[in-house]
C-alpha cells in the first residue's frame, strides 16, 4: 500500500483495509499447513518400498468439477451484490452452499470407494495420507459452509425487511469480498491437492 | 530532559482519554475480556511470569536430583506428592516429566507467548502510532487461546499418570507410547499455535497497515522490525508444526502409523506398519529451529532500542540491523536439519545444512558488532535495562560461539547428546532471551504501570543472574566434551562420570541461589506495580519514539487528541546540540537525516 493512501486514512478505514490483508496472511498460514502435509507425503513416498499404490476413485473428478462450479456461482454472487441485486445474491449464495454440501457428500462417497479398494487408513500409509490430507481440506470446506450460512441468514433477514439499500456499506462489501476470497481459496486448494494426489499417488 | 517536547505532554498527561469515556467499564471488560492492546500485553506478561516460576521451579527440582541423587526429598512431598518414591527419591518418570515441562513451558509459554506476546501487543500500536491493533477482537482471542492452552497444560500436571514425559520435542515412537499427559500436551499446544497464529496475523497486519502519517517502514524503531519478522517466522512455521501434530494425533488415537514402524516395547512386539519417525523430526524442526529465532528476535529488537536510548547515540548501522534480521528470517527456514545430524541423514545433505547454519553467523555477528558500536563512546547510563541489555550481548556472544562448533556436523555428532548442547542453547536462547525480556520490562515498566521498578533489587538480580548463569552453564561445556550425556536421570551407573559429582553439586547450589533471586525479581515486579515510585514525566528515559508522547497512563486509544505525525527516524540522539529529538519534531530546514548538520560558516 502506498505511503500516500496510508497517510490519508482514518483509524477505522485502516482497520477495514487491514481485515482483508489479515485474511490473505491467514490463507498463507493455511497453505503452509498443507505444504507441510504434502511435503511429508513426498518424503515418505520416496523413503521406502512400503508404498501401496492405489487408484483414485473416479468420483473425485466429479467432486473437483463441483467445487470449481461453486467458485463460478460465488463469482456470480459477488457480481449480483455489487450491482445491488440482493435476491440474486442470496440465490447464488444458496447455490454455492448446495454445491459445497454436494462436494462434501461426494468426498465421503469417494473415501468409501477407496476403502472398498482395500486402502485402509490403519493398514496402508498411502491411504492414511490420502484420508488425512483430503480430510483436513474437507474441514476447511465445512468452515466455509458455516460462513456461507451466516451470510445467507443475514441477507435473507434484510430482504424480508426490504431495506437492502442500507446494506451496501463498505464494511459489508468487504465482508462479502472476504467470504468470496476464502471460498475461492479453498476451492483452489482442493484443485492443488487433487492434482498433487493424481500425480503422486503411485 | 530536552526542551523540545515537554510542554504539550504535560497537558496530555492531565487530560483524560475522551474517546472512550462513554464506555462504562467494569472489572470484567477492563481486566479480563479487554480489547485494549496494552491490557492484553499485561495479561500475556503476567501469565508468562506465572509459567516462568513453575518452569524454573521444575528445573530446581531436577537439578536437586542431578546434584544430590541420594537426597531425601520427602520434605517436598506437599508440593510434589506422587512424584516422589516412598523413600523420598524423585520418580524417574517424573524426572522426565519435569524436563519435558521445563522445556515446553519456557520455550513456548514464557519466551514465545510471554516475550513476543507482551511486547508485540504493547509496543506495536504505541510505537507506530496507532490507536490499537488492526483487529482488537482477534487480539483478545489470541490471549484467550493462550489462556486455554495454559489451563489444559496446568491440568495435565495433576492427572494420575502425570504430564507429558517425551521431551519438549515429543519425538515418536516415545511420544506414541505415553499416556494422557501427552494427549493433553498435544491439545494444549494446538491451542497455543492458534493463539500464536492469531497474534502474528494481527501484528503483521497492524505494522503494514496502521502506521501513522509519516511513519515509513524505515522510520520504524528496530523493536518493530524485530517483532514484524518474528510474526512472519511464526506464521510460516507454526502451521507446519500443526501438520506434524495432526499426523501424531492420528498415530496416537486412530491407529495409523505415519511415524511408527515395527516396535519392540518391553519385550513385546507391536506390529505398527511402515512409518518413519524421522518424518516427525523434519516436521517438528521445521518449526523447532525458526522457533529459536521467534524467541531471540524480539529480545534483539528490545536490546537495540534500549542500548541506543541509554547510551544517547543513534543505533549503529540501522539498515544493516534490519537486513540482518531479514537474513536471519530467511536462513532460519533452511537450517532445521542441523538438529538431526545424528538421525542418520545423508552426509551430503548434512553438509548443505552445515553451510546454511554457519551462514547465520554473518548476520548475527553484524548485529553484535553494531550493538557494541552503538554503546562505544556513548554517554551510557547504567540503569538496570542497560545492564540487562549488555548482559544479553554478553550471553549472545558466549552462546553464539559454541553454535559455530555445533553447526559443524562432524563435531555435532560427537557432542549432540551431551551437556555441551544443554550449555549452548541455554546460554544463547534461554538466558539471553531472558535478559532481553528483563531489559524490555524495566524499560517500558513506566509506560505499562506508571511506576518505576526498584533499582537496587534489579541490580542485585542482574549480577546474581549474570554470574550465576555463567557458573551454571560454563562447566557444562566441559562435561559435554567429556561425554556426559544429557537427559539422564542419574549417573550412578557410570564410573567415568563420577568425577563430575562435585560439579553437579556445585551447579545445583548455584541454581538454587539464582532461582531465589528470580523470586526476588518477581517480588520487585509485583511490588512496583502497586508501590513503586510514581512516574511524573511522560518521557523519563529521554527517548525519541512515539510511545513516550502519550500521557503517563495512556487510556484506551493511546493518544487523547490527534495521533502525532512522524518526521524523522527514531534514533536522533546527540544531534545538532540536542540530547534527543523526538520523532514528532519536524525536520529543520537544511537538516540532514541520520547525521549531524554541518554548522553554517560564520560570517566574520
Amino acid at each position: 500500500m502506498s505511503e500516500l493512501s496510508l497517510n490519508m486514512q482514518s483509524h477505522e478505514e485502516k482497520q477495514l483495509f487491514a481485515r482483508s490483508f489479515a485474511l490473505w496472511i491467514a490463507l498463507g498460514a493455511i497453505l503452509m499447513m498443507f505444504a507441510g502435509l504434502t511435503s511429508a507425503y513426498i518424503v515418505k513416498k520416496a523413503d521406502s518400498g512400503t508404498w501401496t499404490n492405489f487408484t483414485i476413485p473416479g468420483i473425485f473428478y466429479i467432486s473437483t468439477l463441483v467445487i470449481i462450479l461453486s467458485s463460478v456461482t460465488m463469482f456470480g454472487a459477488q457480481r449480483a451484490f455489487r450491482k445491488g441485486w440482493m435476491a440474486g445474491y442470496r440465490n447464488l449464495l444458496l447455490a454455492t452452499l448446495a454445491l459445497g454440501a454436494l462436494f462434501l457428500a461426494l468426498q465421503i462417497e469417494g473415501w468409501m470407494q477407496l476403502k472398498a479398494q482395500g486402502i485402509d487408513m490403519v493398514e496402508e500409509i498411502s491411504g492414511a495420507f490420502f484420508y488425512v490430507i483430503s480430510g483436513a481440506h474437507a474441514a476447511h470446506i465445512l468452515g466455509g459452509i458455516v460462513i456461507l450460512l451466516i451470510m445467507i441468514l443475514k441477507i435473507s433477514r434484510r430482504i424480508k425487511k426490504q431495506n437492502t439499500e442500507a446494506y451496501l456499506t463498505s464494511a459489508r462489501k468487504l465482508n462479502v469480498t472476504l467470504m468470496a476470497s476464502y471460498w475461492h481459496f479453498i476451492g483452489f486448494l482442493w484443485v492443488y491437492i487433487f492434482l498433487f494426489l493424481l500425480y503422486n499417488h503411485n | 530532559m530536552s526542551d523540545v517536547n515537554t510542554t504539550m505532554e504535560h497537558t496530555h498527561a492531565e487530560a483524560h482519554d475522551h474517546a472512550h469515556e462513554a464506555h462504562h467499564e467494569n472489572f470484567f471488560t477492563k481486566y479480563l475480556f479487554t480489547m485494549d492492546h496494552k491490557m492484553i500485553a499485561k495479561q500475556f506478561l503476567i501469565t508468562g511470569i506465572f509459567w516462568a516460576i513453575i518452569g524454573a521451579f521444575f528445573s530446581v527440582v531436577f537439578r536437586l536430583q542431578l546434584g544430590f541423587p541420594d537426597a531425601d526429598l520427602s520434605w517436598l512431598a506437599p508440593v510434589m506428592g506422587r512424584w516422589l518414591t516412598p523413600d523420598g527419591a524423585l520418580d524417574p518418570n517424573f524426572y522426565n516429566a519435569l524436563i519435558t515441562m521445563h522445556g515446553t513451558l519456557l520455550v513456548f509459554f514464557v519466551l514465545t507467548a510471554g516475550l513476543s506476546g507482551t511486547f508485540a501487543n504493547f509496543l506495536i500500536p504505541l510505537q507506530i502510532g496507532a490507536r490499537d491493533m488492526a483487529s482488537p477482537m482477534m487480539n483478545m482471542l489470541s490471549y484467550w487461546f493462550f489462556f486455554l492452552a495454559s489451563v489444559i497444560m496446568f491440568v495435565s500436571l495433576f492427572i494420575p499418570d502425570g504430564p507429558a514425559q517425551g521431551g519438549w520435542t515429543a519425538y515418536p515412537p516415545l511420544s506414541y507410547l505415553l499416556g494422557h499427559g501427552m494427549t493433553l500436551w498435544l491439545l494444549s499446544l494446538t491451542f497455543f499455535v492458534a493463539s500464536t497464529v492469531l497474534g502474528g496475523l494481527n501484528y503483521i497486519t497492524t505494522i503494514l497497515n496502521m502506521r501513522t502519517k509519516g511513519m515509513s517502514m524505515f522510520k520504524m524503531p528496530l523493536t518493530i522490525w524485530a517483532l514484524f519478522f518474528t510474526a512472519v517466522i511464526g506464521l510460516l512455521s507454526f502451521p507446519v508444526l500443526v501438520a506434524g501434530f495432526i499426523l501424531l494425533i492420528f498415530d496416537r488415537s486412530l491407529g495409523t502409523s505415519f511415524y511408527l514402524s515395527d516396535l519392540v516395547v518391553n519385550g513385546q512386539f507391536l506390529d505398527k506398519g511402515t512409518g518413519s519417525p524421522i518424518l516427525y523430526e523434519h516436521l517438528f524442526w521445521f518449526l523447532g529451529h525458526p522457533e529459536v529465532y521467534i524467541v531471540i528476535l524480539p529480545a534483539m529488537g528490545i536490546v537495540s532500542e534500549v542500548l541506543s536510548v541509554n547510551s544517547k547515540k543513534p543505533v549503529f548501522g540501522y539498515r544493516a540491523m534490519v537486513f540482518s534480521i531479514l537474513a536471519i528470517t530467511i536462513l532460519s527456514f533452511l537450517v532445521w536439519a542441523h538438529h538431526m545430524f545424528v538421525s542418520g541423514m545423508n552426509p551430503f545433505v548434512g553438509s548443505i545444512f552445515v553451510l546454511f547454519t554457519l551462514l547465520i553467523a554473518v548476520p548475527s555477528a553484524i548485529k553484535v558488532f553494531n550493538w557494541i558500536a552503538t554503546i562505544w563512546r556513548g554517554n551510557i547510563r547504567l540503569n538496570p535495562q542497560t545492564m540487562y541489555a549488555i548482559g544479553f550481548v554478553s550471553m549472545f556472544i558466549s552462546g553464539g560461539l559454541t553454535g559455530i562448533f555445533l553447526g559443524n556436523s562432524t563435531i555435532d555428532i560427537q557432542l549432540h547428546d551431551t551437556y555441551f548442547i544443554v550449555a549452548h542453547f541455554h546460554i544463547v536462547m534461554g538466558v539471553a532471551a531472558f535478559f532481553g525480556m528483563f531489559a524490555g520490562i524495566h524499560h517500558w515498566f513506566p509506560k505499562m504501570f506508571g511506576r518505576y521498578m526498584n533499582r537496587s533489587m534489579a541490580y542485585m538480580h542482574f549480577w546474581v543472574t549474570l554470574i550465576g548463569a555463567y557458573l551454571i552453564f560454563w562447566p557444562m561445556h566441559y562435561m559435554g566434551m567429556a561425554g556426559v550425556p544429557r537427559r539422564y536421570y542419574t549417573f550412578d551407573a557410570f564410573d567415568a562420570f563420577s568425577q563430575f559429582a562435585g560439579m553437579n553439586v556445585f551447579i545445583t547450589v548455584v541454581v538454587m541461589i539464582v532461582f531465589a533471586f528470580q523470586i526476588l525479581w518477581v517480588a520487585n515486579f509485583f511490588y512496583s506495580i502497586f508501590k513503586g515510585r510514581k512516574v511524573k514525566e511522560s518521557n523519563p528515559w529521554g527517548a525519541t519514539t512515539l510511545e513516550w508522547t502519550t500521557p503517563v497512563n495512556p487510556g484506551h486509544g493511546n493518544w487523547p487528541g490527534e495521533i502525532p505525525e512522524v518526521y524523522r527516524w527514531p534514533y536522533d540522539y546527540n544531534k545538532n546540540g540536542h540530547e534527543f529529538i523526538p520523532q514528532t519534531v519536524p525536520m529543520e530546514e537544511g537538516e540532514l537525516e541520520h547525521e549531524e548538520t554541518p554548522a553554517p560558516e560564520k560570517v566574520s
